[in-house]
């Protein structure tokens, strides 16, 4: 074997060659980027609540939502211009989520002729879980989007289950609601915008 | 009271390290100084101990003055949790980071390497320096000890999460441990570095520096994974959390650092990167620290926003920039490296190793800190999830697994190609085999069964080395097997005790691809007497039992799990609510086995507390992962363990070389 080859004691430290100081200049410029880079990525997040991860996406235009459903349909946001859009994020297992539906439902069952409708993304959930959710709950009355994978509700930027979205009849995203749904929230948040004609709470 | 004297030990321990930091710097220069220096750095243990142990005594007493205890005490939370909340929130977590830091500072200091008296008080200064980075923090911005008034008569006790389980006393410590320990090879590069001196010095000093350090942070990772699988109820033990990302960073560098000054320690090249490595492990380490405490990513792990992110950023980008200018000023001395004579030879699979890792540490690093460069971009607000993590990080793990066998098996210098193909015939037949086998058997997955037959193919070639390495001491000695193989293990100790955290590697590979690739699990709304099945086993509620202490409410489900019929007992999933936490905390129950974890979660009751709705996950070859940790741990010991008093103390990697001549 030749493993014992090149074991002679290495000459340490070498003396110092002639200096190349265009070279020194380009690595000076290169650490103040990257330096200057480090402080802007790392810096963005601050001055908000982590807990308030909505402020980018409202008052945009909403995201994309479009896809066959639970009950074997087909949904797409775009059709549903005019109306106001309540969009809920759930799955079957996560435990708020079973606590809101009746909320969902009664909104969807008392609001719609006021031009409400709500649509549920069924994210990261079997098919089968959620069907068996629904028929615990006494069925629905709107439809569901397939979100297997999840990528819609990353499209959305929710960062859990559950959160709910509302898009008023222009296609604009006008509030977010992190975790489980109230009453009130329902009544100071989406009723005046079903009055309102189209102007955001 | 305890206020002033915690602020007081805050104020003390920053003086001490400033006067340190002054006293080294002068030594460094051959002033005679030493002796103050060295005083003035125990001060700064003593100033940190003083800190935690006035905040232990105020959390323990319940003194509801100081705010750190008005913020994370209760009196209901039983002691343990209480003396533990020193680390629940970003005060008291900074004390911890500030004892650890001044403990191995102290262990620094103790007793210089004879290779390397020169770097010692330069080393010296940077570890003390550093802690008066993290003294001023805690004293200016931490804010623990600041005196509430009117006092509160009850706090609102730690995090729900953070009492819940008692790894939680365990792993923040380990982790820091770990986190912390990469300051001395930090410091000592930055010492190489000023003084000009980047040959084999730094390196032979901080070896077991950045062994013992990254032992720790393997342990506390693991332990971090535990953890969250025991008490997140997800059924998972990783997620690609921005934290969990944050403690791994700096392992993949260490890692590769632990490797590349072998290199460098046999010839003169890898002067850079070497340099490179330790400096980027401690500015990943306040990467993570940042991550973790600024709050700029949402996470489970966050603290609430405060002045220490702004704080951290600047620190960060100081070091940043100051390592930056050393490298610079002493690009001279930096080179010219000795070229390789074979890429084929264990350099060079060190080397492919070095791309691998830094590899995986870049991509994880961009992973995680990709939605904040969106948002700075054009504010755009995206999280990136596992799907991205996966598919990066596992063809980068599966070929580390393979270079794992394969790089021991190669010798320094150059490889003859057909020796070693020899060589890896039975281990490469071995890896062939498990996989034809598994596959016979039904197992489907390109990615799980790869990984079994790399980790297979690495087992071997392991196996291969101790049995040949006892074969030699056999025939050396005379003696028997059992006694030739701990013969052949004393001689090499840091050569076997890598094989074995090789294994550990091999087995967490396999734990993490069978556990990722072949779980199932099924949710069901059951009422009390009612079953439902997943796979073989058979979860049966038998009843529901709510309880309710000052400390918390909880809602426990009694559920008889079997499996094929045969009876594992009755489990207790239960959710708690905490007066301080709008959402529920699920405790899970698992029925841990050598093969498969059984995973039970209460998700729902109803409130006539009639039903409940259980999810079970069975999950294949969990509790290998955590016994992976303890091998990878004890390999580590082996290899890193100090070598007894008498015939060893003097120049031991000479006689690790030695030796290996002999051998080969």
């Amino acid at each position: 074997m030749t493993v014992t080859e090149d074991r002679s004691p290495v000459t340490d430290e070498p003396a110092a060659p002639a200096r190349r100081s265009r070279r020194r200049w380009l690595w000076v410029t290169l650490l103040a980027l990257g330096a200057v880079t480090v402080l802007t990525v790392l810096s963005a997040g601050f001055g908000r609540d982590p807990s308030v991860v909505d402020s980018v996406l409202l008052d945009g235009p909403a995201p994309l939502l479009a896809g066959p459903t639970l009950d074997g349909g087909s949904f797409d946001l775009a059709d549903y211009r005019g109306k106001v859009v309540l969009v809920n994020v759930w799955a079957s297992w996560c435990a708020p989520c079973r606590d809101e539906y009746p909320l969902l439902e009664a909104a969807q069952r008392e609001l719609s002729p006021a031009g409400l409708q709500v649509v549920g993304i069924d994210t990261q959930d079997s098919t089968r879980a959620a069907q068996r959710f629904l028929d615990e709950m006494g069925g629905e009355n709107f439809p569901n989007v397939l979100d297997p994978d999840g990528r819609k509700t990353i499209d959305w930027g929710a960062f859990g289950v559950p959160e709910t979205y509302l898009v008023d009849r222009d296609g604009t995203l006008v509030a977010k609601q992190v975790c489980q749904l109230s009453a009130e929230w329902i009544a100071t948040t989406v009723v005046p915008l079903l009055e309102g004609e189209g102007t955001g709470p | 009271m305890k206020s002033a004297f915690g602020t007081l030990a805050l104020g003390l321990g920053l003086a001490a390290s400033l006067s340190a930091t002054g006293w080294w710097v002068l030594t460094a220069q051959g002033r005679p100084t030493a002796a103050r220096a060295r005083l003035m750095t125990w001060l700064t243990l003593a100033a940190a101990a003083g800190a935690c142990a006035v905040l232990v005594w105020a959390l323990v007493s319940h003194d509801f003055s100081v705010r750190y205890v008005a913020e994370n005490g209760a009196r209901a939370v039983p002691l343990y949790y209480t003396v533990i909340s020193l680390w629940a929130a970003l005060e008291g977590s900074l004390l911890l980071w500030l004892l650890v830091l001044a403990g191995y500072t102290v262990l620094a200091m103790r007793r210089p390497h004879p290779r390397a008296a020169s770097l010692h008080p330069w080393a010296m200064t940077v570890l003390s320096s550093v802690g008066v980075f993290f003294f001023a923090l805690a004293l200016f911005a931490g804010s623990a000890f600041q005196r509430i008034s009117p006092v509160p008569l009850e706090g609102p006790g730690p995090n729900a999460l953070l009492q819940d389980h008692p790894l939680m006393g365990i792993h923040p410590p380990l982790l820091y441990l770990g986190y912390v320990g990469l300051t001395v090879p930090f410091a000592y590069a930055v010492a190489a570095l000023v003084t000009g001196q980047t040959g084999r010095g730094w390196v032979l000093v901080t070896r077991r520096w950045t062994l013992s350090a990254w032992t720790f942070l393997t342990a506390g990772v693991l332990m971090g994974g535990w953890w969250s699988y025991e008490v997140l109820g997800w059924g998972g033990y990783w997620a690609w959390d921005p934290v969990e990302n944050a403690s791994i960073l700096p392992w993949f560098t260490a890692t590769a650092l632990l490797h590349s000054v072998m290199v460098q320690e046999r010839r003169a090249t890898l002067r850079v990167w070497n340099l490179a490595l330790a400096t980027s492990s401690f500015l990943l380490v306040l990467i993570g620290t940042f991550l973790t405490r600024s709050g700029v990513i949402a996470s489970v792990h966050s603290f609430s926003q405060s002045a220490v992110g702004p704080i951290l950023l600047g620190y960060l980008v100081g070091v940043l920039l100051f390592v930056g200018a050393l490298f610079i000023w002493r690009a001279d001395r930096l080179g010219p490296d000795e070229r390789l004579d074979s890429p084929l030879s264990r350099e060079g699979v060190f080397l492919g190793n070095n791309v691998i890792l830094v590899g995986l540490a870049f991509t994880v690093l961009i992973g995680t800190v990709f939605p904040l460069l969106l948002e700075a971009v054009n504010g755009q607000r995206v999280s990136v999830g596992a799907p991205y993590f996966n598919r990066m990080a596992v063809p980068l793990a599966l070929a580390m697994v393979l270079l794992m066998g394969v790089g021991p098996l190669v010798p320094w210098g150059i490889a003859d190609p057909r020796q070693l193909a020899r060589r890896l015939r039975l281990p490469a037949a071995v890896g062939l085999a498990t996989i034809a086998a598994l596959g016979l058997t039904g197992l489907r997955g390109v990615a799980p069964l790869l990984t079994f037959g790399l980790s297979a193919f690495t087992l071997a070639t392991i196996a291969v080395q101790f049995a040949s390495g006892t074969a030699a001491a056999r025939s050396a000695t005379g003696a028997a097997w059992p006694r030739a193989l701990l013969v052949a293990i004393a001689r090499r100790r840091r050569f076997y005790g890598g094989l074995v955290v090789h294994a550990g590697v091999a087995l967490a590979a396999v734990a993490i691809a069978g556990s990722s690739a072949y779980g199932v699990e099924g949710e069901q709304a059951l009422e009390i007497g009612e079953s439902f099945s997943v796979g073989d086993y058979r979860a049966t509620l038998v009843g529901i039992r709510p309880e309710q202490t000052p400390r918390r409410r909880a809602i426990t489900a009694e559920v008889a799990l079997s499996r094929a019929g045969r009876d594992l007992g009755v489990h207790e999933p239960a959710l708690s609510f905490y007066p301080s936490m709008t959402q529920a905390v699920g405790t899970p129950s698992v029925e841990t086995q050598a093969d498969e974890d059984a995973y039970l979660v209460l998700a729902a009751v109803n409130d006539a507390r009639t039903q409940a709705t259980i999810r079970l996950a069975v999950t294949p070859l969990v509790l290998w992962l955590w016994l992976s940790g303890g091998v990878m741990v004890a390999g580590a010991v082996l290899a890193g363990w100090p070598a007894g008093r008498g015939k060893s103390r003097q120049v031991p990697v000479d006689r690790d070389r030695a030796l290996e001549e002999v051998q080969a």
